[in-house]
């Protein structure tokens, strides 16, 4: 086949996923909260109300597209693609199994943390460009925490790349054929907060904190630029659940079953990921849907003054760890 | 309650040099009228004395239609006695302002004098409070309600603006305090002052605080107006915020959004039937505005209510008390980002209602409690639904209470925040559990039982740091003690009539009173003025709301904006009472 053909086959491929993620996501959302609401969630089109999300997206794609008049356009045209682009290239490098991966990059891990960093630009780009008060607040405190949480996030992925001594996502996950790097606790503890913090989940929501700031960054943007920009939050918070798995939880692996026994059983790899995947997500929205939000002041204290140094003191920590077994046992 | 002694009252005033008359008038108190030169060397003088008569319940007018009586109802706790002090002011003359006496007189005194056409002096923002410029001084006698012919007509006229404007524009009295001098002051305090289109806020020196951390780095200030539409701001109300970053350098409270003229129209309805536009006040505690109208009346019109009638009042009351204290419990989770906890408050709130049509017919506008009596006895069914719902309540209310008041997060946002010093909260009127979670015990069912309050057994929860936390105890602690209050109510629903036997067209003699309930957002007073004719003369609705508001406005400056809407959220201040 034509090599260009399948590197555009495969961009479509991950666009449609990201897309499709979004779509399941909101729905899962919906019922998520609502089951914790004691109430019920859409119900009304389609089984238990599952259309009601493409219903939705329907809606977003044909809804007229007001401009306010003072909005900086070119800037304000942009920002949703600023920050929808590189949430669909961070799924570039997401091993689903060992075969179905965009691109298996030796940097995978850390293109992914590349990628991802460029959001806070597309979000200040987006507050700024609205030309309203609450956008711009929302916006400074969405790159003011993410701009917090990016060191602490990666210094807390480095122990599991020094246990797996690869940056290459797929690595990782073969590493961890005999124990997932769940055992290392501290290293998932402190990755989980700040990539709560990184995807905007409540208790740390507070970009678009809509009893404070109506709805942050996003107050001026309507139709499928709004849909952009909700799309790419949703989408974040795929990545950040998928790379948890991916590092953490054996990505597209089981414990006791070898590498060579899942592939050989075609897509059984790309289920279990994706079914590990979207538990994490569930614990996320059961999180969102019951505790109370931070202040700002609060989470930036916590970032810069407990999880940068514990992250760091921890890659100490496990390089330390790591460096005594070799010594005993002898590299590997 | 006592009255105060007339003659120690007369002595004290005299004695700081005002001429004084006092004068115990039958069904109210002790009035004193001084002339309205020397309205603040009385009150400084009443305030100083040793019977420390230093909370101002209320201020308000009265057109006599021949001047304008301006009556300053105050209070000493440490005696428990109501005082209340009369100037006569002729019409269209200047008020001069006693907030630097008085802090809770910041509100009521623009209100006075847009409504009846008063100029004021000395007031730190001489501002129109609840209507815009055009608007007639309406509360005055010479001014009629239009009827619906005069409104379709003037739909149909072209209204110019400007002619209305400088016929009733800025209640403002020359020489107005310059806002140059507020800015001045703005920058004498360390604070860069504000540019460009953002005019400084008109906020007393006295209460304007330099933001913690004034670094001294000029950077512009953002004038920023959250609501009447924003998503949290409980109501209409409208906070126009000075911020610097994200820290609130000062706050206004705009209001009036809602305004309807309440007390207007209850000057044109007969007396049974003003209890539907005392719904439409607090809309959320219907019941208590019901009663305290319906009490005032009884007390000019000498009816012995029901003892039947006294405990149903007292049932729905605490009915509503608990609905009340819900619709501020669910919106302080949802401030804070607890959506659920609104959720489940919400199903509480479902079988109260409920259970409120149940007996009066009506989810919010009762018009249940009037004048002798209430409107129907108490259904069976009721009496079912309220043991169902007693019996679930308090365990709803303690997984309720482990979800937000036991969650970290939220004590570390709100321990500690909005602290309002007993000091702070009697000097701006502030009453109810706002008052009662900075260590003031007052609660006007346990102090001044009413509606036989007496014969109960509750406790009035206090707590002591004045902080939105506090607040939150207190109001928990409230709805607790409300079950209880309901239960005795249930099991011992005495037997009788519902009603006392009233005329069907109520003519109370001419005269003046006072009578308050303790409504869930503190002392919800009617002050009641008759002529011998079957409406009311005149009206006055004290707001404990407004109150709260104006106390809670002070207390923002120096925190965040997320801070600001969490404190103004759990002061439970309601619109549809601060506005009228």
């Amino acid at each position: 086949m034509n090599p260009w053909l399948i590197v555009v086959l495969r961009f479509l491929a991950a666009l449609g996923l990201m897309l499709v993620n979004g779509v399941v996501m909101i729905y899962m959302l919906r019922k998520v909260l609502a089951r914790l609401h004691i109430r019920l969630g859409p119900m009304e089109n389609g089984p238990w109300g599952m259309f009601q999300t493409v219903f939705d997206v329907l809606k977003l794609f044909t809804k007229e597209d007001p401009t306010p008049a003072a909005v900086d356009r070119p800037l304000y045209f942009l920002a949703p693609a600023v920050v929808f682009v590189p949430s669909l290239m961070a799924y570039i490098a997401i091993p689903f199994s060992a075969t179905w991966v965009v691109a298996d990059l030796p940097l995978g891990l850390l293109f992914v943390f590349a990628v991802m960093s460029m959001i806070p630009l597309g979000i200040l780009m987006a507050g700024w460009a609205s030309n309203n008060k609450w956008s711009l607040i929302g916006a400074m405190r969405a790159v003011g925490a993410q701009v917090t949480y990016e060191v602490p996030m990666l210094l807390a992925a480095l122990p599991v790349v020094m246990m797996a001594q690869s940056l290459n996502l797929n690595d990782i996950v073969r590493a961890q054929h005999s124990v997932w790097f769940f055992v290392n606790v501290p290293a998932f503890l402190l990755f989980l907060i700040a990539g709560l913090i990184e995807s905007g989940q409540t208790p740390f929501d507070l970009a678009e904190a809509e009893s404070e700031l109506v709805s942050g960054f996003a107050t001026e943007y309507a139709s499928m630029k709004f849909g952009l920009l909700f799309l790419s939050e949703f989408s974040n918070t795929f990545i950040f659940s998928a790379l948890l798995v991916t590092l953490f939880f054996g990505g597209w692996q089981l414990p006791f079953v070898s590498a060579s026994t899942l592939s050989a059983i075609g897509l059984f790899p790309v289920i279990v990921f994706m079914l590990k995947t979207y538990f994490v997500i569930f614990l996320l929205m059961a999180v969102r849907g019951t505790l109370p939000r931070v202040r700002v002041d609060q989470l930036l204290a916590l970032g810069w003054k407990f999880l940068l140094p514990a992250s760091l003191a921890w890659v100490m920590v496990t390089g330390l760890v790591i460096k005594i077994g070799q010594t005993l046992v002898g590299p590997r | 309650m006592q009255q105060p002694d007339t003659t120690a009252v007369r002595s004290a005033l005299e004695h700081a040099g005002v001429t004084v008359s006092v004068e115990e008038v039958e069904r109210l108190g002790v009035v004193c009228r001084v002339e309205p030169a020397s309205v603040r060397d009385a009150l400084i003088a009443l305030r100083d004395w040793e019977h420390s008569f230093d909370f101002q319940v209320d201020l308000f007018g009265e057109d006599t239609r021949e001047a304008i009586d301006v009556v300053y109802h105050l209070r000493s706790f440490s005696r428990d006695e109501d005082l209340f002090v009369k100037a006569t002011h002729p019409y269209d003359s200047v008020l001069t302002s006693v907030w630097d006496i008085h802090p809770a007189a910041l509100m009521p005194e623009r209100e006075l004098c847009e409504l009846f056409g008063l100029r004021i002096l000395g007031h730190p923002n001489p501002k129109r409070l609840l209507t815009t410029d055009g608007c007639p001084p309406y509360l005055r006698k010479e001014v009629s309600i239009r009827t619906p012919e005069e409104v379709r007509d003037r739909a149909s006229q072209v209204v110019n603006v400007a002619e209305l404007t400088g016929a009733f524009g800025s209640i403002a009295a020359e020489p107005a305090p310059a806002p140059a001098a507020s800015a001045a002051s703005a920058g004498a305090e360390g604070g860069p002052a504000p540019l460009g289109e953002s005019q400084p806020l008109l906020l007393p020196d006295a209460i304007k605080r330099a933001p913690s951390g004034v670094d001294h780095v000029s950077t512009e200030h953002l004038i920023l107006s959250m609501g009447p539409q924003h998503p949290s701001t409980h109501g209409v109300l409208r906070l126009k915020m000075e911020i610097d970053g994200e820290e609130v350098v000062s706050t206004e409270a705009v209001i009036g959004h809602l305004h309807r003229g309440i007390e207007k129209l209850a000057e044109s309805r007969r007396f049974n039937a003003v209890g539907t536009l005392m719904d439409r006040g607090d809309y959320v505690s219907g019941i208590h505005n019901e009663l305290a109208f319906a009490l005032a009346t009884e007390q000019l019109l000498e009816v012995d209510v029901p003892r039947r009638a006294s405990w149903l009042r007292v049932l729905l009351g605490e009915l509503n008390r608990i609905a009340s204290h819900i619709t501020w419990y669910g919106p302080v989770g949802l401030d804070t980002g607890v959506m659920g906890l609104f959720l489940y408050v919400f199903r509480d709130r479902e079988s109260l209602l409920d259970i409120l049509e149940d007996i009066t017919g009506q989810r919010m506008m009762f018009n249940y409690v009037r004048p002798g009596g209430v409107v129907a006895d108490i259904t069976t069914t009721a009496e079912a639904k309220i043991r169902a719902f007693l019996d679930t309540f308090d365990t709803y209310m303690d997984e309720n209470e482990e979800i937000i008041m036991g969650n970290e997060i939220f004590q570390a946002r709100t321990q500690g925040l909005g602290v309002l010093t007993p000091e702070m909260a009697l000097a701006f009127g502030v009453t109810g559990g706002n008052l009662r979670s900075t260590g003031v015990s007052w609660d006007l069912r346990k102090d001044r039982p009413y509606s036989c309050y007496d014969e109960f057994d509750f406790q009035v929860p206090v707590a002591e740091t004045g902080d939105v936390y506090a607040r939150c105890q207190v109001r928990v602690g409230e709805m607790r003690q409300s079950t209880r209050i309901i239960r005795q109510c249930i099991d011992g629903l005495p037997e009788g009539e519902f009603t006392a036997k009233v005329p069907r067209v109520l003519r109370p003699p001419a005269g003046e009173t006072y009578a308050a309930v303790e409504s869930p957002r503190g002392e919800l007073g009617i002050h009641l003025f008759t002529d011998g004719s079957d409406s009311p003369y005149r009206m006055r609705y004290r707001p404990p709301a407004m109150y709260a508001l104006q106390a809670g406005e002070t207390l923002l400056a120096g925190g965040l904006i997320a801070d600001a809407v969490v404190v103004m959220g759990s002061m439970d201040v309601v619109l549809g009472e601060i506005d009228r």
